[in-house]
């Protein structure tokens, strides 16, 4: 029962990363008040939620839905919400910050693992990565260690990383994730196991590359914080 | 039913059911340029094939007309197009060109997964052949988001002045003097929709005038491709997904096409950051305008000039990504570019004393201590210059951010930089032609706040190097340069009157009232602010706050209901009037500029419906040889090719024509002179 209420209060604090819960509020006016993305939101969920969307855009099996929440640059947007068009699924939420934040909190040590992304003639890119439970993951942008702001969180169903962070599960990487404990399910209030068959990258190795013009020889490792 | 007929309608519903499936895993080839693509002779474009669903690759075969270009491209790389973990392949030839004027025709065979599949486009190619003898200039002005009501609004602001003896330069509904873009003697409209989006943005629109192709929103130069999916349309734009941003088939702008062809000095000026997608569609080629660093280093090594500078003036803001300390590769690009002998400049004191033809950069606004972005692929803060209305320093409401000019005071006005790139592009050693681009930024980014003041003074501004530029033009030995403003988009503010709200309550923002509309389809709040009660017809979402039966019951006629947290304060029981009298301004006769202030001021009043861009049309007005071309309607991708046409054409007979027509013979518009 302490864990349970220990993680619900994590969850819960854990929110602000990704919405304003009240979108009845002045535009000029940054929103207040927040919500944490299970994705397993509906697409009538997420309108009551977050109101219409900006932006409307199909592409291949996706549908993206994108809002201008807070207070964000005119031209960029604040949630982008990916749902799977075949199931209706949310498959992953991007926040962007338009200022950086520490997001320290949501990526406890010991639960989260930091990633390389490597480019030819690019200086190295972190990421850090925290497993939750239902397949998701949870992505800060641009950092690799704590202390560290970051202006990108997104969470993802893990089964969608193949497409879109392929270097995040690149295979024969020690699997650090063995070590989380499980941890609960706040809406339903039970305890679900944390997903423990794939693993952060480790290793340096190639990644897909889209064309001759872009190819970036990129490679990838990953290593625990404590390894900074 | 017999068993035979069971066993067909069982496969026709088989049939029926697993087409789609086999459709979309039916292998397919498409060629990356829209259905109407145009281009000049001799711009680059990257021809890109997409193959999908097919385990391999063979047998390419691609001819545009007779000529076979099969051997332009690469090898087939493996991709995943769509996000959909299907076996594709991507196919280049990067860079080509058709050096014929005409329809040609591009044809794409290809054996994909055992099956022969096909694609086609159609490319109009039209001739550039610039005169054999003195070559023309051509300078773009840009109001970012000047739309009517922007132009509508400086004119009524900087023109409605009260002299010392009370006479109004505005009586009667005539203006004693127009804005300088109204006196160009040509105007047009430009269609500014996208390929994604009726309401476009400045990377998209302004890669539809500097290339003559329209893309899609966020777009600089670049097209769309298969693997968008790993970054567009999931808001997850930064290092690891930039490879997906750079792949996109490349346009090339008039700029680099000028330069590269036919020694064109190339220049921008804007008060923006200087990376900001207005400018840097001159100088940059990738799919998402918000990376910085990428757009700063072509700035530096342009990949249509095999690595060199893409311009020989850079006037702005935002030096961060120039910086080493704000970029993650801490590559010093402001270094590099005074390594090729590049000048640099850091404050109108500085600009006002270079009066040559040195290749000139000049940032004179960045953040006092750059930073690199989080991201991988900007800068930590994007600073652009100071707005007009701040460097005037004249007043803002409360509840607007004040001038935050910090270590940055002195700043040119945007005129002063035209002057100076005007300057400086025409006084070569061998004085070549030049093409400039000048963009009034924060027309847009004061618009998009709301903030009133903000944009309609940065339109005054940007007005003041229309003239500059049309001084300069008008005292050439020859009629040599073509002069042409236009937007690349509008903005949602409209005039809807005169406010006698006087400077207690228009710089008191604190007096506001906040609305509540509740209705079946959700619930919104709004806080309407005192100065702006005049606007509220405008300001509510939804509704017209009036009750006139012609206004459809207005706020009665609404679905749900409205209610104001106080009554007595409602919009509709507001005492100003919105619909009678002039506006009203004094000028500061230091500063050139009229005041917001004061005694017997009478200020325009207007609205903003979404404080954000919007799907109308823009205004464009020319001058100069060739400046005929401008009329009409137009999508805004045909200033590409007017804009080629007039430095190009011979248009001596039109621009006769066009001198008699603006000449007392004919009736003249009062103010134009």
């Amino acid at each position: 029962m302490k864990t349970t209420i220990v993680l619900l209060w994590a969850l819960l604090t854990a929110a602000p990363v990704f919405s304003q819960q009240d979108v009845r509020t002045d535009p000029q006016v940054s929103a207040e008040g927040f919500k944490w993305f299970l994705l397993e939101e509906t697409e009538l969920e997420v309108r009551r939620q977050l109101g219409q969307p900006v932006m409307v855009a199909e592409f291949g099996e996706y549908r993206s839905w994108q809002y201008q929440l807070g207070g964000v640059e005119h031209d960029e947007f604040s949630h982008a919400l990916v749902f799977r068009k075949s199931d209706g699924k949310l498959v992953s939420v991007s926040r962007n910050f338009d200022h950086a934040r520490n997001v320290d909190e949501f990526l406890p040590e010991g639960e989260t693992t930091t990633h390389w992304f490597h480019s030819a003639g690019q200086p190295d890119f972190g990421v850090r990565v925290r497993k939750l439970t239902g397949g998701r993951v949870l992505i800060a942008v641009g950092v690799s260690q704590r202390g560290q702001t970051t202006s990108q969180l997104v969470l993802m169903r893990e089964s969608e990383l193949p497409h879109f962070y392929p270097w995040l599960l690149s295979p024969g990487t020690p699997d650090r994730a063995h070590s989380r404990r499980p941890v609960e399910h706040p809406e339903a209030g039970a305890t679900v196991e944390g997903p423990q068959n794939r693993s952060p990258a480790r290793g340096t190795q190639s990644v897909e590359a889209p064309s001759p013009k872009a190819a970036t020889g990129a490679t990838t490792h990953s290593q625990t914080p404590e390894e900074n | 039913m017999s068993k035979t007929r069971r066993v067909w309608n069982a496969a026709a519903a088989a049939l029926l059911f697993t087409a789609p499936l086999l459709a979309q895993s039916a292998p397919s080839v498409r060629i990356l340029l829209p259905e109407r693509t145009r281009l000049l002779q001799g711009q680059l474009v990257d021809l890109v094939l997409e193959v999908r669903n097919a385990a391999a690759v063979s047998n390419l075969k691609v001819t545009a007309g007779a000529v076979d270009l099969t051997a332009k491209f690469g090898a087939p790389v493996k991709a995943d197009l769509d996000c959909d973990g299907s076996s594709d392949w991507v196919l280049r030839a990067d860079l080509q060109s058709f050096g014929i004027p005409g329809d040609v025709k591009l044809d794409v065979a290809v054996t994909a997964g055992g099956s022969s599949v096909t694609d086609s486009r159609n490319v109009q190619v039209r001739e550039f052949n610039p005169p054999s003898g003195p070559r023309r200039n051509i300078i773009l002005f840009i109001g970012d988001a000047m739309g009517t009501a922007y132009r509508d609004a400086a004119r009524l602001v900087s023109r409605s002045i009260v002299d010392a003896s009370g006479k109004n330069s505005f009586r009667d509904g005539f203006f004693d003097d127009l804005l300088e873009m109204d006196k160009m003697p040509v105007s047009g409209m430009s269609m500014t929709y996208g390929t994604d989006s009726i309401v476009p943005d400045s990377a998209n629109t302004g890669t539809a005038w500097a290339t003559g192709n329209k893309s899609f929103l966020n777009a600089v130069n670049s097209l769309g491709d298969g693997t968008d999916c790993k970054w567009r349309f999931n808001g997850q734009q930064n290092a690891a997904t930039l490879a997906f941003m750079s792949d996109n088939p490349r346009v090339e702008n008039l700029w680099q096409y000028l330069k590269r062809r036919f020694s064109y000095r190339t220049g921008i000026v804007t008060t923006a950051a200087v990376t900001d997608a207005t400018p840097a569609v001159q100088g940059a080629y990738i799919g998402y305008r918000q990376a910085r660093y990428d757009i700063a280093r072509q700035y530096r090594e342009n990949p249509m000039l095999n690595g060199r500078p893409a311009f020989d003036l850079i006037l702005g803001g935002g030096a961060d990504p120039f910086t080493a300390a704000g970029r993650s590769d801490k590559r010093d690009l402001i270094a590099e570019f005074q390594s090729l002998g590049y000048r640099y400049v850091t404050t109108a004191t500085e600009l006002r004393n270079i009066n040559y033809g040195q290749p000139t950069i000049g940032l004179f606004k960045g953040s006092p201590s750059p930073a690199p972005g989080s991201n991988g692929i900007t800068t930590a803060a994007d600073v652009n210059m100071d707005v007009a209305y701040d460097k005037l320093k004249l007043a803002r409401p409360a509840s607007e951010p004040n001038a935050a000019l910090g270590a940055f005071t002195d700043q040119p006005m945007l005129d002063l930089m035209t002057q100076k790139a005007i300057e400086v592009l025409s006084t070569g050693l061998t004085s070549p032609p030049f093409i400039l681009m000048v963009e009034g930024a924060s027309i847009d980014k004061q618009s998009h706040p709301n903030q009133a003041a903000g944009t309609i003074w940065d339109t005054i501004e940007f007005d003041k190097a229309v003239g500059v530029a049309r001084s300069w033009a008008s005292k050439r030995p020859a009629r040599d340069t073509v002069i042409v403003v236009t937007a690349d988009h509008d903005q949602s503010m409209s005039i809807i009157g005169v406010s006698n709200t006087p400077d207690a309550e228009y710089f008191n923002r604190t007096k506001s009232e906040k609305v509540a509309i509740k209705t079946t389809l959700g619930d919104q709040d709004f806080t309407v602010y005192g100065d702006s009660f005049s606007n509220n017809r405008a300001a509510l979402p939804f509704i017209n706050t009036s009750t006139t039966a012609s206004n459809n019951g207005g706020v009665a006629g609404m679905p749900g209901t409205f209610t104001p947290s106080n009554p007595a304060d409602t919009p509709a029981a507001s005492t100003y009037s919105t619909y009678s009298g002039s506006p009203a301004y004094k000028l500061d006769a230091a500063t050139g500029y009229p005041v917001n202030s004061g005694a017997d001021i009478r200020r325009i009043a207007v609205g903003f419906r979404t404080g954000d861009h919007t799907g109308s049309s823009v205004p464009v007005t020319a001058e100069g040889p060739g400046a005929f071309l401008f009329t009409g309607y137009m999508d805004q991708t045909d200033i590409f090719f007017k804009m080629a046409t007039a430095l190009s054409a011979d248009t001596t007979e039109a621009d006769k024509l066009l001198d008699t027509i603006g000449s007392n013979s004919y009736p003249r518009t009062f103010g134009k002179k």
